[in-house]
């Protein structure tokens, strides 16, 4: 009877965090399809469980299989644990990873080892831009004869997208592979026009005049939430606190930190925004 | 229930029933006013998230191996079982390589399969490959790693050798014991179908596993938000320790094998690619949550020594790709 109820109890769960929408706070849409039969599951075995009672219990004789608590102290003891997450489901749901959290993972900021080979990159863009960029366009034209696959060839069309356009929109879709891109391209990059949206974070060690636009990615639940984000630099970077959501619209270039090269986004104007409706990114 | 218990657990039932609505409807409005310090409601939403995201995975794992209890005969398993118990171990990684099934669903897959005779290190290798020679894992892999294929293929080339040595220890150490919890079976519930006695040990098996399930998603939680990452990155490039490390990391994370390759990714600047390497062979196999979930299936013993196998192992295993690579 206790597990029917707590079955149920489960079901109930899952069904106002989907009526809230807000499962996405804990695990991402692609994974829906499963908590939908999660949910049918658990309340088709939680009813059957509470109906089965009538039938004089059947399970006793399952001796040495599963043990089925015998006094009320002992049911506490073995499904107190179950009550745990239907409490903090029930009440906290709509709690969103801050930048307290992102503090101890640290932040995805790409960049790149300060090497000789770096440098060679640098000049040889400096001096040949075209023929860099030839380069570059026979690299990806290699790879996308590798692999044929539809989501690399998505791919392959946004770094296109991406080396033509002036101005760099961050969308939430795209958001880790286009700052993926912007990393591993910047000399293509540097120059344009970026405009990316996300939460203010300060890493301990950050300047005065720095601090970086940054969501959570995540890839099947919060437990593997990782932070992406790019560095701002400007003089007024004092004005905006950590956790604030903004709109960074600002030029592309390059700087040093942590002894890497990393992009940044330069003379900046930025705008306080509502945080989005879908706090985290679900790109994978 | 039980006739003990009686009149005061449908009391219990009831109220705990009335407590569940109350807070279904009024949950998120009765705590407007409490004031709860951020790091209880981190560990709190990654504690859930994790739950969430096992449940749907072990309903499946649990009614697998409810469907195998019922239809399943001894017969049929020793059949399907090449006789020479060396032999069989190559086969079971193919068979675990084939299923897409993460480490929450394989273990009550296995030890049913155990039960119904299949010998105990062909059930381990099973129990080790599926999570991670995955073609869901293989994908997230490629997409998190697509920069350094090196890591890629040498995640699924070592969990395969490392999984047939596994294997073959474990066939060496226990060959004549069976270290499962339970082994007598007289689950003839004279019941009128086969259907609900599939449904009766689903729910059973639930809850048996459930409990584990939630202490450990509830360490592994604790542990995700006190471990301050840049403490690991001061020995990340150490050789030794630092496939160590990613190992121990990995453990106490918890991470389901479809993720984990995107949090290694975010440490690809700090970490040599061996760390790496540990980190994404070692966490699928065995991790807080899953050995609290073997707890409920295994004798104590056998988790220890398995753990104790799959730790050496991986580590000797990385170790020398090090230096072949």
């Amino acid at each position: 009877m206790i597990r029917g109820v707590l079955l149920c109890g489960y079901a109930l769960l899952f069904i106002k965090l989907l009526l809230s929408g807000n499962l996405t706070n804990y695990i991402v849409p692609k994974m829906l399809p499963f908590i939908y039969f999660a949910t049918f599951t658990i309340l088709l075995l939680g009813s059957i469980q509470i109906w089965r009672k009538e039938e004089d219990g059947c399970c006793h004789h399952c001796e040495g299989g599963h043990h089925v608590p015998k006094t009320v102290g002992q049911s506490i003891r073995v499904y107190g644990v179950f009550i745990v997450p239907l409490l903090i489901g029930f009440m906290f749901s709509n709690y969103v990873l801050d930048s307290a959290l992102a503090a101890k993972r640290g932040v995805q900021l790409g960049g790149r080892e300060i090497s000789e080979e770096n440098k060679q990159m640098v000049e040889q863009f400096l001096e040949d831009p075209e023929g860099y960029m030839q380069n570059i366009d026979n690299q990806i034209e290699n790879i996308m004869q590798d692999e044929g696959t539809e989501k690399v060839e998505k791919q392959e069309q946004l770094k296109e997208d991406l080396l033509e356009a002036q101005t760099v929109v961050v969308n939430d879709d795209k958001y880790v592979s286009t700052l993926n891109f912007i990393n591993e391209q910047i000399d293509a990059m540097i120059g344009k026009r970026i405009e990316i949206t996300g939460f203010v974070f300060r890493e301990r060690d950050f300047a005065a005049d720095e601090f970086v636009v940054a969501r959570y990615g995540l890839t099947c639940c919060v437990a593997d939430a990782t932070v992406y984000g790019i560095l701002v630099k400007t003089d007024q970077a004092a004005k905006w606190e950590n956790d604030t959501w903004v709109k960074v619209e600002g030029i592309i270039d390059e700087t040093t930190y942590r002894e890497r090269f990393v992009p940044v986004i330069i003379k900046p104007s930025v705008t306080v925004v509502n945080a989005p409706d879908q706090p985290y990114v679900y790109e994978y | 229930m039980e006739k003990v218990v009686g009149k005061k657990g449908d009391l219990a039932s009831l109220i705990l029933f009335i407590s569940i609505m109350t807070l279904f409807l009024f949950g998120d409005v009765l705590v407007k006013e409490v004031n709860v310090p951020s790091f209880a409601l981190q560990v709190g939403t990654i504690f859930l998230s994790i739950l969430l995201e096992a449940i749907p995975f072990i309903l499946l794992g649990v009614f697998a191996s409810s469907l195998i209890q019922t239809f399943v005969s001894e017969q049929m398993v020793q059949k399907w079982i090449p006789k020479r118990p060396i032999v069989a171990l190559v086969p079971a990684a193919v068979v675990g390589a084939l299923l897409p099934i993460c480490e929450c669903a394989i273990i009550p897959v296995v030890r049913r399969l155990i039960t119904k005779g299949m010998p105990l290190h062909v059930g381990v290798v099973i129990m080790v490959t599926a999570p991670i020679l995955n073609p869901v894992v293989f994908a997230s892999t490629y997409y998190a790693f697509s920069a350094n294929m090196s890591i890629v293929y040498g995640r699924m080339g070592i969990a395969f050798v490392a999984s047939l040595i596994i294997g073959l220890i474990v066939y060496v150490i226990f060959r004549n014991h069976l270290p499962l919890k339970s082994i007598k079976h007289s689950h003839d519930h004279h019941v009128n179908s086969r259907l609900t006695a599939t449904l009766t040990h689903a729910v059973d098996e639930f809850f048996d596993v459930g409990r584990y399930l939630i202490i450990g998603a509830f360490v592994a939680s604790f542990f995700q938000v006190v471990i301050h990452r840049e403490i690991l990155v001061e020995v990340g490039q150490h050789e030794i320790i630092g496939p160590a490390l990613m190992m121990g990391f990995a453990y106490v994370l918890s991470l389901c094998s479809e993720a984990d390759a995107f949090v290694a990714a975010s440490f690809t600047s700090t970490f040599a690619p061996a760390s790496l390497l540990a980190f994404l062979i070692y966490g699928p196999m065995i991790d807080f949550k899953n050995t609290l979930m073997m707890l409920a299936y295994f004798r104590r013993r056998f988790v220890v020594i398995f753990i104790g196998v799959v730790t050496t192992v991986v580590y000797v295993c990385v170790y020398i790709f090090h230096f072949i690579g």
